[in-house]
């Protein structure tokens, strides 16, 4: 009956342990499967990582930097004859040494009939307000020229 | 192998005998037997009766112990033992069984008390009834039990128990052995008469002073059968007594003894095989734990291991990937690419100039750039007829859109000589 007793004891114990195990290895297996996906998802950063600094040497290496282009803001806003707007429009756009930023442009054909309607008023202080200038079209025109530094 | 092992005092005619395998002994008092055993004694003085009470089947032995003491059987006080009780009608009770002075049967009670071992004690009808059980029949039949100048006689089914009765002769001479056969068949077919009943079979139990098998008279309609025999040795003689074969079919929780007592007696009779179930079990449960012992060293190299893969996993997951400034370097070239794919002014001019009609005038045009499309709004007139005007207007847009600008608004208002239009294009960069 002792005998009985103490295998009892011993294998209820080496039982116990063993489903305590078991359990403990599920949650390890789980813990690992979760930390493989988090190191699966940190590999996929480490990788897109890798491009973006590529990707930043070379753009460093071409000069690519805003710290090293000039930019000069173009902001016209006059009446032009077709020729003139021609002109103007021919030169903004890129070309091998320079970039064109367009921002804006406004461009008003009737110009003719508002002068007319303009003749009756007082003349304008200022000089070089685009009513007192002559031309085709009024011309608005927005942006800027960015130049590579050497 | 568990019937053989079993001890037996039978106590027949005031004589003590042991029973052990197929050994009889004539003993002298039940404390010559060691270890547990069964008692059977036709307790002299005792006697046995089938009687039909007036009274309840739970007040049936007190009524039965007033007849007997009324009709002066017994003039002491008196004990009865009940083998069998059926109830017969509302207040009728049919009832089998022993009786026998209270002072004999507390000297039985403190025998078996004071005994060391566990002692059942069986009254000889008891072996008898269940002998009777045991053949379950369908139809009456009798059983004789023949011993000395005695014949115990007891008649029933598998049911009911008509009558039980000791016929007793003057001595044992072949002259009074044969008016005791007599006697028997008297009785039977006394019973048959009172109970419109017909006994079947008279089954004969022998016992080793029962002498030879009696002449059943061949008038008798009953068939006489003598019990399956054993053989034993007593006194170094060999007999073939049947009535052994009838203690045989005892079992043990008919028998008179305390429930202690009968729990002790089993269970000593149990436990060598309980020990043996208890080892068995224990083994089983020993070879269990090495096997999960076994099966736990498995899983714990399992778990190291596991223990081993998360650190080193954990390590590599804490490493921080270093972070670089490319946000502003980025940004620029993003708009450096935008400006690079952003139509200039000229060309959208040349798209929509291209695309007028020669009676289509341009008042006004707008064109507001951001990083990924551009909007233009082109306001301006027709003059022309409504037919011409519109196709110009339906050309102009149809060939802006060939060349990638999409419509986001567009209104036409016509005075028929005169036409206005309204036009927002969208171009993504």
């Amino acid at each position: 009956m002792i005998f009985f007793f103490i295998a009892a004891h011993f294998f209820l114990t080496a039982y116990n342990k063993y489903i305590l195990s078991q359990e403990k290895i599920k949650v390890l297996n789980r813990q690992v499967q979760l930390l493989i996906k988090q190191q699966r998802e940190l590999e996929r950063k480490e990788r897109i990582m890798v491009r973006v600094n590529r990707f930043i040497n070379r753009a460093r290496s071409l000069g690519l930097e805003k710290d090293r282009w000039a930019y000069y803001d173009v902001n016209i806003q006059e009446p032009v004859s077709f020729q003139e707007a021609e002109k103007i429009l021919t030169q903004t756009a890129n070309s091998s040494s320079y970039y064109f930023k367009p921002v804006t442009l406004h461009v008003k054909t009737k110009i003719e009939s508002d002068k007319k309607s303009k003749q009756n008023k007082p003349p304008s202080t200022s000089a070089d307000s685009p009513e007192t200038k002559e031309g085709d079209i009024l011309l608005t025109l927005r942006g800027g020229f960015l130049v590579k530094q050497r | 192998m568990l019937k053989d092992s079993k001890k037996y005092a039978i106590e027949i005619d005031g004589i003590l005998y042991y029973l052990s395998g197929n050994k009889l002994e004539q003993i002298v008092e039940l404390n010559d037997i060691e270890g547990d055993k069964w008692f059977i004694s036709d307790m002299q003085e005792a006697i046995t009766r089938t009687m039909t009470i007036e009274a309840p089947v739970k007040y049936a032995e007190i009524m039965v112990r007033k007849k007997l003491q009324e009709s002066g059987e017994f003039a002491e006080p008196v004990s009865i033992i009940t083998h069998w009780k059926k109830k017969k009608g509302k207040n009728t009770t049919d009832i089998f069984f022993t009786a026998l002075p209270t002072r004999l049967f507390y000297r039985y009670s403190e025998q078996i008390r004071e005994h060391e071992d566990s002692v059942i004690l069986f009254p000889l009808f008891t072996v008898l009834y269940h002998a009777l059980k045991h053949m379950r029949p369908r139809n009456p039949v009798a059983i004789v039990f023949q011993h000395s100048r005695f014949a115990d006689l007891i008649i029933g089914t598998k049911k009911r128990v008509y009558y039980a009765n000791r016929c007793v002769a003057f001595d044992t001479s072949e002259e009074q052995i044969s008016s005791l056969w007599d006697m028997v068949r008297t009785d039977i077919k006394t019973i048959e008469s009172e109970n419109r009943i017909k006994v079947e079979r008279v089954l004969f139990l022998n016992w080793i002073d029962s002498g030879m098998e009696p002449a059943w008279g061949e008038d008798m309609e009953n068939k006489f059968y003598s019990f399956e025999e054993e053989a034993i040795v007593f006194n170094e003689k060999e007999y073939h007594l049947s009535f052994l074969r009838s203690i045989r079919m005892l079992s043990g929780v008919k028998g008179i003894a305390s429930r202690t007592e009968k729990t002790l007696y089993y269970t000593q009779k149990w436990a060598p095989y309980i020990n043996a179930l208890f080892l068995l079990t224990g083994l089983l449960l020993l070879g269990g734990f090495f096997w999960y012992n076994q099966k736990l060293d498995l899983l714990q190299k399992d778990l190291i291991a596991l223990e081993g893969k998360k650190a080193s996993i954990q390590m590599r997951v804490k490493q921080e990937i270093p972070q670089i400034d490319y946000k502003d370097t980025f940004s620029f070239v993003k708009d450096l690419a935008s400006y690079q794919r952003a139509p200039s002014y000229k060309k959208v001019v040349n798209d929509i100039s291209a695309a007028l009609s020669s009676d289509m005038k341009v008042d006004i045009l707008k064109m507001d750039y951001s990083r990924n499309d551009m909007m233009i709004e082109i306001f301006g007139k027709v003059k022309a007829p409504f037919g011409m005007a519109y196709k110009g207007y339906q050309i102009f847009i149809k060939t802006l859109t060939q060349k990638g600008y999409i419509v986001k608004e567009s209104r036409f208002n016509t005075e028929i000589s005169n036409s206005e239009f309204f036009i927002t294009f969208t171009k993504r960069i």
